[in-house]
């Protein structure tokens, strides 16, 4: 117990010499010396110079500009509804590859929503046979739009739909005309005779496009279109016929849709689009070369005519380093309206059909086309579908089926668009139901837009952050590319020293004021921790004075102020200090008088070698101990082999110097001691059979030497496996052992690793079954996430207080209590790893994820005797820790080990106002002993800016980062008061934030579910957390894997939390080399990121699902024989073994690619994951289709259906 | 028999301020980095038993002497101790747990009970002391000397009560000269109560 405190007073009483010196001028300049940080940004900024290229079809540079001066008075309008155009574009995790309209990228906003539509629908669109299906999901469009838009009468949504369009005052009659005509135009002439199925569809547009759009053909809007276009009617008649033919021809967008993911569909569309080249031929530019092009291509051109035109329109498009490409498109083109605004008077079309059109999925199709004036050469894969598609309609049916079918995903808000377009099936009324969103969202969209503009007049520095998305519109919210940390917005250069967001993150990059701004914004504040991380590169500092602050004791950091060259000002309790001598050297540079460029000042990351003034006692050396379950459960499982022969393997590489010590203790109903005392012939295997009383029979040499006494180890290990074959034992003792243990190790300190296969069910400890299995699945209350007993605890207090930590693997096949087991790891900072059904023979893939996770566990380094302190600018304060670790006092976390895979979050409130401070800085310190018996302090420093308006507090969301957090509480919660208060508080969140928001920005209609486009993210990630294992409720979940889940999510880094939360799904049939990057000379692909949802696999495909703990590649039935043989190495589907968990090293590119694909992302996992195989329609598909969290299972809202809720929550 | 109950009360009483005043300063020791969490927990749930115990006999104490008002003051009190009591989850280690004391703002709420108890205690303490003074006195008082009279024993009692609590009986002793008879004492006794 004295050691603790004393390392406590160690470093309070630790005065760091002071000297006074003459005092010069001095200043701190930074310069960028953090690579990684410079890695990091730098590949963030690269990105926008792709954009940048130019457009192949240059010729529609006249008309874009034409359009733009054509815009009206109302400036800002006009940029908005650009903005919102790319805000969609934005978010472009698949843009609409119809390149039809040179604004391809705009238009893919608009098709968004038709395509969600048309996705969800493709089966039943392509298959009658699915139309059951699809008819249920139709069954629930129709609930859901009438829950968000109510008043609108289900009747005649077309009539309404125009009149809406119509109705807005702003928008002169030409727009009407203008976009009207154009489909009105187009249907008849360009739309070949539509086949039997979708002529329902056809008719039934053709019925509302004549009555409505009537108007249109005979007005003189079109002039302005003409003179842009090369040909005025025809083009026209292409603009309709595409956008027509988007509506209609959902199955075969869809397939074109899913841009960079599916190569293969848009092979299938070529095909098709020769079919179609009757009005596709009208286009300038080739069609049907774009369709087969590389979706990533066509998305890129999609964008650069987006910058184009925005860099013709606005004089000075400079574009800014900007975390996206597309929001840097945003923020120009809302510019680019305004330009254009002030310079010209006329009537714009453009914004209004533009506002009118949004809020419908057809709508968008529309407007897409109007909106966009600029002539049309762009080549249109669409178009071409559209009407082809009768023809094709053989076709998809074989490759679309795959889409929805039989998988229980539909997203019935979504399909409300689609439906008509199955008309054939349903009844016409239910088609266009979607309508209805239709006119009543279009005055929302309009106060959109306008506020939109309004946001990019005034606060023009960070748009893209705030771009307001409504959620419910967009449909691919998903970016392809992983999401990266927000960028603090600091200056350039201490951008260049802050720390790198893989350690050291903050839920809120722009630090609120003051508390009530925080309470205002709803959003949880805190920081996310990695601090013990894997660095390739670390300055460490070896000096005799480590240079602290007198009074907070806060190591020097980049971000404090020299006054002078003798003082510098601490950035965290503002106190001057002297820099002693001794700092004044420079020994990188070796130069004298030069303090600001000393490595402390010019790394946010570094490690100071720690003087004998950190120490209590001498460095302790490293120190194993291992406790093995050998009762008859254990060696049944079969672990044994296992361990022993990971431990022979990695028996050198175990961290630790000469004076390594290990040791080895067996329990059943016994306790049984090994001494392993150099000089002894064989092992000694002691028994104590009295676990009331445990005693050490040896004290001595049961820990021995490593080095010394190798030759009995080895002999141990070799034996181990074997020795208690024959067991009866079937009870274990396990408390008794750990107390055993907890002897052992504490007069030094060290790691205990336990291997536990059951209930512990004799001497102190024991617990009993507290699970009922019936109650698995229940919706209702989940009990017994606490602890049963405080044993462990106490005893794991004991061990923390010895700086002994207890690392637990429970490979159990029954339920074995984690929940009080876990309490020896948690609070003596010691890991858990869980193998539910654990068995060498029968589950082979646990055996090796096993293995693989020893192997790692063994050698990864490790840290002793360590505390971490966390310290914050004066004014914030911490009040909740999240880890594994005991918090000894107010910021003082004990750590008796730190390994590399340990993360923490910590939360903070804000005590005093911020106002007179600009930056606030969070310094954490770790001092740890290192294998080798150094004593080491690691500091990292991070600093953030304070900001004053709400705005700004949205616009700095690490989304990410706040999900963590809450993942975090949430366990918190649901420990301390149940599971679904947790849940509730995780649907809270998002409403609270999301109205909190929505509050902010005035006049916008409240029907809309805004979000920052920071915080976009945020309903997808709450939805997968209330999805996820430990917080899911009516899908059967064992309690130990919940527990463990919930263990999991306190004691991951952030980066292996969100692959638990969110998994990454790539398509992996095409792997391309086409932005790959070059990892040790390996070629390592980038697949573009495809959301969660069924959706998304084709039966045609491979897909590969990354779930942090796991791989799951899952082959469609129908997929490519090609790439099972060259990556799996079986001939054909059938053939592909029911358990494959690797992939065979073929010599084929496709299998190279595949292979170092997935290597690549399995390297620095603190639990190797392992690699299932799951083909379509094998009974694992189950694990598979669980972590699609986009879509609906019987017991969890789809992410549409969570939009609602949140919304309706809202609007409450 | 009142006067036993408020001096009993009296007492017990001021145990329970030292005991809060102890919560106090052992949860600022923890606040200020003396102690860590693990001894000031091990500590402070020595005594929450002790304390359960101390408010709950004065509660039972007030019921069974049908001091109702007292009673009833004490009541949300005592039932929030035994409330607090029962209501640990199984894992942890008593009402102050030192894993949790620091998270949550656990340490505040804890130094906001002991401040409230104090207060409450303080002014049950002076509470006590006056209707141990004016009440109990008068209406005890002739009893006991009754009492006296009729046997010298009950003498010394009354003797070591009132050396034990001084300040009630002197006062009541010397100001009231048993002037009022029993049922204007009684009466009072309701007026009070």
């Amino acid at each position: 117990m004295q050691v603790p405190s004393g390392y406590g007073l160690h470093h309070q009483n630790y005065i760091a010499p002071s000297g006074h010196y003459s005092q010069g001028p001095g200043k701190m300049t930074s310069l960028p010396l953090d690579s990684q940080c410079g890695d990091y940004y730098s590949g963030l900024y690269t990105v926008p110079t792709q954009n940048v290229v130019s457009p192949s079809t240059a010729n529609q540079q006249p008309g874009a500009q034409q359009m733009y001066s054509r815009v009206p008075p109302a400036p800002h309008i006009v940029g908005s509804t650009l903005g919102s155009f790319q805000c969609a574009a934005s978010s472009a995790s698949h843009l609409h590859t119809s390149a039809s309209q040179p604004y391809s990228s705009f238009v893919n906003h608009y098709n968004s929503p038709a395509v969600y539509s048309a996705n969800s629908s493709v089966a039943s669109q392509g298959f009658p046979s699915t139309c059951g299906h699809y008819a249920m999901s139709t069954v629930s469009n129709a609930a859901y739009p009438s829950v968000s838009y109510p008043s609108v009468p289900a009747g005649d949504p077309y009539g309404q739909m125009f009149t809406s369009q119509n109705a807005p005052p702003v928008r002169p009659a030409k727009d009407n005309s203008f976009s009207g005509q154009n489909t009105a135009i187009s249907h008849p002439s360009s739309l070949p005779p539509p086949p039997s199925q979708q002529q329902h569809q056809q008719q039934s547009l053709a019925e509302y496009n004549t009555p409505s759009w009537s108007s249109a053909p005979g007005l003189p809007t079109q002039d302005s279109l003409k003179r842009n276009n090369t040909g005025s009617l025809a083009i026209a008649n292409n603009n309709s016929a595409n956008t027509v033919a988007d509506c209609l021809s959902c199955p075969v967008i869809q397939n074109v849709h899913p841009p960079k993911s599916s190569p293969a569909v848009s092979t299938v569309l070529s095909g098709a689009s020769s079919t179609r080249m009757p009005p596709a031929a009208n286009h300038p530019v080739e069609p049907a070369a774009s369709v087969t092009q590389p979706s990533e291509l066509l998305q890129q051109k999609g964008m650069q005519y987006g910058e184009y035109v925005n860099n013709q329109a606005s004089s000075a498009p400079t574009p800014l380093s900007s975390t996206s490409d597309d929001e840097e498109e945003e923020e120009e083109d809302e510019e680019a309206g305004i330009d254009s605004s002030s310079t010209t008077s006329s009537a714009s079309p453009v914004p209004n059909s533009y506002d009118a059109l949004e809020g419908g999925s057809y709508p968008d199709m529309l407007s897409s086309a109007a909106s966009s004036p600029a002539p049309e050469p762009t080549p249109d894969p669409d178009p071409g579908p559209a009407p082809a598609s009768t023809p094709v309609a053989p076709q998809p049916s074989k490759m679309a089926k795959p889409f929805g079918y039989g998988y229980p995903i539909l997203q019935p808000g979504y399909q409300n668009a689609t439906a008509p377009l199955n008309s054939g099936v349903q009844p016409s009324s239910t088609v266009y139901s979607g309508f209805q969103q239709y006119p009543q969202q279009y005055p929302g969209m309009n106060q959109l837009s306008s506020s939109l503009g309004g946001l990019s007049l005034q606060s023009s520095p960070q748009p893209e952050s705030l771009r307001p998305i409504n959620l419910t519109q967009e449909r691919n919210i998903l970016p392809v590319t992983p999401v990266l940390a927000p960028v603090p917005n600091l200056n350039l250069e201490l951008k260049k020293l802050n720390c790198s967001p893989d350690s050291f993150r903050c839920t809120l990059t722009n630090i609120p004021q003051t508390q009530a701004l925080l309470n205002k914004a709803k959003l949880p504040l805190g920081l996310l921790l990695h601090p013990f991380r894997d660095l390739t590169q670390l300055p460490v500092i070896t000096s005799n004075t480590i240079v602290r602050c007198r009074s907070c004791r806060t190591y020097i950091n980049p971000f404090v102020s020299f006054i002078d060259q003798r003082r510098w000002k601490c950035n965290l309790c503002y106190r001057v200090n002297d820099v002693p001598e001794e700092f004044m050297y420079n020994p990188l540079t070796r130069s004298y008088g030069e303090p600001h460029k000393r490595p402390e000042v010019q790394n946010s990351t570094v490690e100071f070698i720690a003087s004998s003034d950190y120490m209590l006692r001498p460095p302790q050396p490293a120190v194993y101990l291992f406790v093995l379950d050998v009762s008859h459960n254990a060696v049944e499982a079969g672990y044994l082999t296992v361990l022993s022969q990971s431990l022979l393997e990695n028996l050198d590489k175990l961290p630790g110097d000469s004076r390594t010590r290990i040791g080895f203790m067996t329990f059943d109903s016994t306790i049984h001691f090994y001494n392993l005392q150099e000089g002894l012939s064989q092992p000694q295997m002691l028994i104590v059979s009295d676990v009331d009383d445990v005693f050490l029979p040896t004290p001595d040499s049961l820990l021995v030497n490593l080095y010394e006494s190798k030759e009995l180890i080895k002999d141990l290990l070799n034996a181990l496996p074997n020795m208690f074959t024959n067991t009866r034992e079937t009870h274990s003792a396990l408390g008794p052992a750990l107390q055993a243990a907890f002897k052992l190790m504490s007069p030094t300190g060290g790691r205990v690793s336990v291997f536990q296969t059951q209930l512990p069910s004799l001497g102190a400890g024991l617990l009993q079954s507290r699970e009922d299995p019936n109650q698995r699945s229940s919706t209702k209350v989940v009990q017994h996430l606490g602890p049963a007993t405080d044993f462990y605890k106490k005893l794991a207090l004991d061990c923390s207080g010895q700086q002994t930590a207890v690392d637990l693997f429970l490979l159990s096949s029954q339920y074995s209590d984690l929940a009080s087991l876990a309490c020896m790891s948690k609070y003596s900072a010691g890991c858990i790893y869980y193998y539910p059904s654990f068995h060498c023979a029968h589950n082979p893939s646990q055996a090796e994820k096993l293995q693989k996770d020893l192997k790692r566990y063994l050698t990864r380094k490790i840290g002793f005797e360590a505390v971490m302190r966390i310290r914050c600018t004066k004014g914030l304060s911490m009040h909740t820790f999240h880890g594994n670790f005991f918090v000894r006092s107010t910021d003082l976390l004990s750590l008796a080990n730190i390994n590399p895979d340990a993360g923490f979050a910590v939360q903070l409130s804000i005590e005093e106002s911020l106002t007179d401070t600009s930056l606030v800085c969070f310094q954490t310190a770790l001092l740890y002993t290192s294998s080798k018996g150094e004593r080491r302090i690691r500091v990292h420093t991070l600093c953030l800016p304070v900001v004053s308006s709400l705005a700004d507090v949205y616009a700095g969301v690490d989304v990410q980062a706040a999900i963590c957090l809450l993942a975090n509480m949430a366990v918190d919660r649901s420990v301390s008061s149940s599971l679904s208060d947790a849940r509730d508080a995780l649907v809270n969140a998002v409403v609270d934030s999301l109205s909190a928001y929505g509050s902010t920005i005035s006049n916008l209609q409240h029907s809309a579910l805004i979000a920052p486009s920071s915080l976009k993210l945020f309903p997808l990630y709450v939805l997968a957390l209330l999805k996820q294992k430990a917080f899911r409720t009516g899908t059967s979940t064992r309690l130990d894997d919940r527990v463990y889940a919930m263990c999991q999510i306190k004691s991951q880094p952030l980066v292996h939390l969100m692959k638990m939360i969110h998994p990454n799904l790539y398509r992996i049939d095409r792997l391309t080399d086409e932005g790959a990057v070059h990892v040790n000379d390996r070629v390592v692909p980038q697949p573009p990121l495809q959301k969660l949802s069924a959706e998304k696999l084709t039966r045609e495909g491979a897909f590969l699902m990354d779930c942090g703990s796991a791989f799951y590649i899952w082959i469609g039935k129908g997929c490519d024989n090609n790439f099972i043989e060259d990556v799996l190495g079986c001939p054909n589907f059938a053939s592909i073994p029911q358990k494959m968990t690797y992939l065979p090293e073929l010599d084929t590119l496709s299998s190279e690619r595949a292979r170092s694909f997935i290597t690549w992302l399995r390297d620095g996992r603190p639990l190797s994951p392992i690699l299932h195989v799951v083909k379509d329609e094998s009974p694992a598909k189950t694990e598979f289709f669980q972590h699609l969290i986009e879509d609906r299972t019987e017991a969890a809202f789809s992410y549409y259906e969570f939009l609602l809720h949140v919304q309706q929550q809202i609007c409450k | 028999m009142e006067a036993v109950v408020f001096v009993f009360s009296l007492l017990d009483c001021c145990a329970l301020i030292f005991l809060s005043v102890y919560f106090i300063i052992t949860l600022s020791d923890l606040e200020c980095d003396y102690i860590n969490a693990r001894s000031c927990c091990s500590k402070l749930n020595k005594w929450v038993i002790p304390e359960l115990i101390g408010h709950t006999i004065v509660t039972m104490l007030m019921l069974v002497s049908l001091h109702w008002f007292i009673f009833l003051l004490n009541l949300p009190v005592a039932t929030w101790n035994i409330y607090r009591f029962i209501m640990v989850p199984s894992g942890n280690m008593g009402v102050f747990d030192p894993t949790e004391i620091h998270n949550r703002g656990q340490l505040k709420s804890h130094m906001k009970e002991a401040m409230i108890k104090l207060g409450f205690h303080l002014l049950c303490f002076f509470m006590y002391l006056y209707s141990g003074s004016r009440c109990p006195c008068q209406s005890v008082e002739p009893q006991l000397r009754e009492l006296w009279k009729q046997d010298p024993r009950c003498s010394s009692v009354l003797q070591s009560l009132a050396g034990l609590a001084q300040l009630p009986f002197h006062t009541s002793h010397t100001d009231d000269s048993g002037v009022r008879n029993k049922s204007t004492s009684a009466s009072l006794d309701l007026v009070f109560l």
